[in-house]
């Protein structure tokens, strides 16, 4: 850190010209330039970065890298310089997540980078940049301009010698043709790759390859395994795994290895083999993965789902639907939780404090992006704070100061979770197959069933977007009663059994009330307690089941509610008043912040003490910009991404407020959005409503809710069972789209 | 103001306009050979003429000056294209997915000619995959899918890999002349059969889904590189009397393995052919039996595969 850079480096000029930046450097070596995103063996991070660093701290490379990105924005200020352009090549490349959030501006930054270097002769950078190119338009799926680009690319490598570069580039191609389905030309380019890459010799010590040579090695070996076996050269995949398990490192990550071992186990026809690999890459990645926060996961998911997707399949295939379960739990880990007699080191604690104040600066700064209804602003502070999440979880966990995690293996979790599953209780677990069925686990007596909807994955998401307008609109059930009958069908001799259900919908169901489909005639709530998950894996964690907020000893609770903020022009909700009465009434002491007194530090005050907390106002939720997910407190928003921070959350929280729900849900990830921050974080039980709804719907809900807890010994989801039966028994609110908004989630 | 069918309106976010800008312009500048020419305010285009045009060139001038005359085509349908998917072009039509369509099927028709005279004028195969595979074709239906199959499957074995040529082949459906795709399937399971990778063959073998043959002649016809030794010449005259007696016994299936075989192991030929679809006609399989007679017919017109 902060070394000199080397000689003939883009940045000298930069860093001749800003003797006194507010960035530090972070130099490599030479070894540097085995990763193909950096075009020189350092690159720029913001002083406040390194600040807190001392002897004793972690830092790691992709933090590293992630912090990059910060350096961007001043070093644009001098306008189009090769240092510019080396630097966005870090940001970006080093950042997947990040890449990924935003394809089209990865290819526009990227087409900067490219114009930064053109015409000076730097072939190494030029080259490198087209690679990354190609990267960026196969992410869009550009294919005809990714395969020009990697072309482009290959051609400058070639003439820089650039040997990292072009087996990059192979790699590459052979992974764009795979996703096309042109496995033969995958094999072509792979195999290119492994013979540019013999011609390497290791760069780290004792001629050992180094971190970024591991990493390409692997991604060679990956795609040949890969392709060879889609292709159906069993033989030679086989060959070439053999070698891959021979070279294969430390450093190496296990996931890819087991995920191609399994698949070609499959297509040598020895299942079993191959989902006990696939089990095994899986805890590889989810069981001792360092990074465990929420954005890294949803990265993982997202590419994991064909592997994820696979295994459940093959799972199901050989009668196994406990181990399905199994990895579905797998998939979802809790974000790290902040231990409480958890010492951290005084650089941690700076570092820690560093991202908090970061965070209140995102907040700030996304505050006048939702005034000025900025959507591509609050666009890149959605990725922006996703990147902050990770970095202060990554801290969190390096440095020892989270709780440890639950490391079950994919087994231990098939057995646990039906186990889990008390007497009366039934869990269930709906999803898409492969081919467009909709399945169900049905998890219940120690067991796993395995079941199917009637109506096809099509047919279920045209039912679910007819049954979401109707409740939106409080107009016409038969969307929800056709797609409840269907949903309830196959589970209805475990359904006369249960007194409380819990329901884990992933893709089109992900927000149909289930607490409303009919059954036996009546909604499923009359007949038994429905709470949503977010995924399976809460069911892993005991503790916490069956208890009442009134659990031996005084709850405190917190009320906020703003009844219009200072900074919108919104309708008033004339009802909060109310509501704020009904809360009273359980909680005597309940501290009261109304309007002007629920300012958004004054409520984040309060998750410090409170055990309870009711936030009441207007709420907002989009899906692309889940992160800023937030509830309009008098003088400015609170969002999902200030709340996924809190050291310490209420155990129960009441979420007042439109869309206060709705969350944007990855295959078997806890989801992105105002009620899963809470969760998240640690909060037990959210009640939140699952669309837009009528503030008087909303009062009489609560008041419901709030009457029903005063009575000892009545769990959350007890009362908000008997509220949403109280409104449903009101003629003016007995349309689903009213009562039916209000969702449990949790397991309290 | 009305709209110009395939023309453009720029509306919008503001910012994902001005974005998509500055990408159209990035991209020309690192991807097109003449990227300061903006590109072209409609998507009107007459792909036909062209394709007419690039033919009588390469009759009277040969497959190279048909090449030259297109890529520089292509590389205006190429921006086209990339336009459209910007939503900077095209726009203006009500269907507009229809419209993307229509450019991309376009550009991929032009693209495979050009590869087709590329491989007649000797281009390197690796630079004529490369086009073929920058056309993006795969989802523009089965004629177009089989028909860059094909071409792929060509450069494929100039690049010495049949094995991947016979693997490219039995996965894609079979286009206009199931005949001809049986042939070149033969053709590369020879020549892989040839290098040596016999244990390939019997690898694509065990797929059962042999897409491009859906009679099941190609993987019957396969399977002797597997499950038989090349004939010698003295095991090829004994067929005759293999042959006479089975016809005496009327053992049609001795009769269709020999068939089988010879049209397997011995140069292209109609009259294997014919003998062939005959036999399977006996057999009872007259969708193979078809399939070998039309075979029979391409041979006699064009020759053997060189």
């Amino acid at each position: 850190v902060n070394a000199m850079p080397e000689q003939n480096s883009v940045y000298d000029e930069y860093l001749t010209a800003h003797p006194e930046g507010d960035f530090a450097v972070i130099n490599l070596g030479p070894a540097a330039l085995t990763y193909v995103h950096l075009v020189e063996p350092e690159f720029l991070v913001p002083a406040a970065y390194v600040k807190g660093v001392q002897v004793d701290s972690t830092m790691t490379l992709h933090m590293a890298m992630a912090s990059a990105w910060e350096v961007l924005e001043p070093m644009s200020q001098d306008g189009l310089t090769a240092a510019l352009g080396a630097q966005i090549l870090v940001s970006m490349g080093g950042n997947p997540q990040r890449a990924a959030a935003s394809p089209r501006r990865h290819v526009r930054l990227v087409l900067t980078a490219l114009d930064a270097f053109r015409g000076l002769g730097l072939l190494r950078h030029e080259g490198r940049a087209y690679v990354e190119l190609g990267r960026a338009l196969a992410n869009l799926r550009w294919v005809g301009d990714a395969v020009n680009a990697f072309e482009r690319g290959r051609l400058l490598l070639t003439q820089a010698g650039d040997l990292h570069g072009l087996c990059a580039v192979s790699g590459r191609l052979a992974l764009l043709m795979a996703r096309l389905g042109l496995y033969e030309q995958a094999v072509l380019y792979a195999d290119e790759g492994q013979r540019i890459r013999d011609r390497l010799t290791g760069s780290g010590a004792h001629g050992q390859p180094t971190q970024g040579e591991t990493y390409l090695i692997d991604f060679l070996h990956h795609e040949r395994v890969r392709a060879l076996t889609r292709v159906g050269f069993v033989d030679e995949a086989e060959t070439v795994l053999d070698s891959w398990n021979h070279e294969s490192s430390d450093l190496a990550d296990r996931f890819d290895r087991l995920a191609a071992t399994a698949d070609l186990r499959i297509r040598q026809n020895r299942g079993a083999e191959g989902l006990d690999a696939f089990m095994r890459a899986i805890e590889a990645r989810f069981m001792d993965l360092d990074v465990g926060s929420l954005p890294g996961r949803t990265y993982y998911l997202e590419n994991s789902v064909r592997v994820f997707g696979t295994a459940i399949g093959l799972a199901l295939s050989l009668g196994r639907p406990d181990l399905a379960v199994g990895v579905l739990a797998a998939m979802s880990t809790r974000r790290p939780t902040r231990s409480a007699n958890g010492s951290l080191s005084p650089s941690v604690t700076e570092a820690l404090r560093a991202a908090d104040t970061e965070v209140s600066e995102l907040a700030r700064l996304a505050t006048g992006a939702t005034v000025a209804r900025d959507h591509a602003r609050l666009f890149a502070y959605n990725d922006r704070a996703r990147i902050l999440l990770e970095t202060r979880d990554t801290l969190l966990h390096e440095a020892g100061g989270c709780v440890p995690r639950d490391r079950s293996t994919v087994e231990e979790l098939a057995t646990n979770i039906p186990r889990a599953v008390g007497p009366g209780e039934l869990a269930l677990f709906y999803g898409e197959s492969g081919d467009g069925e909709v399945i169900v686990l049905a998890i219940c007596d120690g067991g796993v069933r395995h079941l199917s909807l009637g109506p096809r994955a099509d047919e279920v998401a045209r039912l679910a977007d007819q049954a979401h307008d109707e409740c939106v609109t409080r107009s016409g059930v038969n969307g929800v009663r056709r797609l409840g009958e269907a949903v309830l069908a196959p589970v209805a001799d475990l359904l006369a059994k249960a007194s409380r259900v819990y329901v884990t919908a992933q893709g089109a169901l992900q927000d149909f009330p289930f607490h409303a489909a009919p059954f036996r005639g009546r909604p499923l709530v009359a007949s038994a307690e429905v709470r949503a998950l977010p995924s399976l894996a809460p069911l892993r964690f005991s503790g916490g089941l069956g208890e009442s907020v009134h659990d031996g000893h005084p709850m405190t609770a917190v009320l906020a509610a703003v009844r219009q903020p200072r900074y919108e022009l919104l309708p008033d909700l004339p009802a909060l008043k109310a509501e704020a009465a009904a809360v009273r009434e359980v909680f005597p002491t309940t501290t009261l912040l109304y309007d002007d007194e629920a300012t958004a530090a004054a409520v984040l005050h309060a998750f410090s003490f409170a055990d309870v907390l009711h936030l009441a106002g207007h709420a907002v939720f989009e899906p692309s910009q889940p992160n800023m997910a937030r509830i309009l407190l008098t003088d400015r928003p609170l969002f999902a991404f200030e709340v996924s921070c809190a050291t310490r959350v209420p155990r129960v929280v009441n979420l007042s407020g439109c869309r206060a729900g709705a969350e944007q849900r990855s295959l078997g990830g806890e989801g992105e959005g105002l009620a899963a921050a809470f969760l998240a974080a640690g909060t037990e039980t959210v009640v939140a409503p699952l669309w837009p709804v009528r503030d008087d719907a909303a009062l009489a809900f609560n008041e419901a809710l709030y009457r029903e807890l005063a009575r000892p010994g009545v769990e959350v989801s007890q009362g908000a069972r008997h509220a949403q039966l109280t409104l449903m028994a009101t003629p003016q609110f007995a349309h689903p789209g009213l009562w039916g908004a209000f969702s449990v989630l949790g397991r309290l | 103001m009305a709209a110009v069918p395939g023309g453009f309106t720029v509306r919008g976010d503001a910012f994902y306009v001005r974005e998509s800008l500055t990408i159209e312009a990035g991209l020309a500048r690192a991807l097109d050979e003449e990227p300061d020419e903006p590109f072209h305010e409609s998507t009107q285009a007459d792909v036909t003429s062209v394709c007419d045009q690039a033919d009588d060139l390469a009759a009277n001038d040969g497959p190279e000056a048909a090449r030259k005359f297109l890529l520089p085509q292509l590389q205006q349908y190429k921006r086209w294209v990339r336009s459209v998917d910007l939503g900077l072009a095209g726009n203006d039509e009500e269907d507009s997915v229809r419209v993307a369509t229509g450019m991309r099927g376009n550009l991929a028709a032009l693209s495979l000619r050009a590869a087709l005279y590329g491989l007649r004028a000797g281009a390197p195969p690796e630079q004529v995959a490369s086009e073929i595979l920058a056309a993006d074709a795969l989802e523009l239906g089965e004629a177009v899918e089989s028909a860059t199959a094909q071409i792929l499957a060509q450069c494929l074995r100039i690049q010495g890999r049949p094995d991947l040529a016979l693997s490219l082949l039995v996965r894609s459906p079979t286009g206009e002349s199931p005949a001809q795709h049986v042939r070149t399937v033969l053709d590369v399971a020879r020549r892989t059969y040839a290098i040596g990778h016999v244990r390939r063959v019997e690898e694509l073998l065990t797929l059962t889904d042999w897409r491009g043959d859906p009679t099941g002649l190609e993987k019957d016809l396969t399977t002797r590189l597997v499950t038989e030794h090349e004939p010698s010449q003295v095991e090829l005259a004994a067929r005759v009397d293999a042959r006479r007696q089975a016809f005496d016994n009327g053992d049609w299936a001795t009769l269709r393995d020999l068939a089988l075989s010879d049209v397997m192991w011995l140069a292209e030929d109609p009259h294997l052919w014919m003998a062939l679809s005959v036999i399977l006609k006996i057999n009872g399989a007259v969708d193979q039996a078809q399939l070998a007679h039309d075979a029979a017919e391409i041979v006699a017109q064009q020759g053997a595969v060189s």
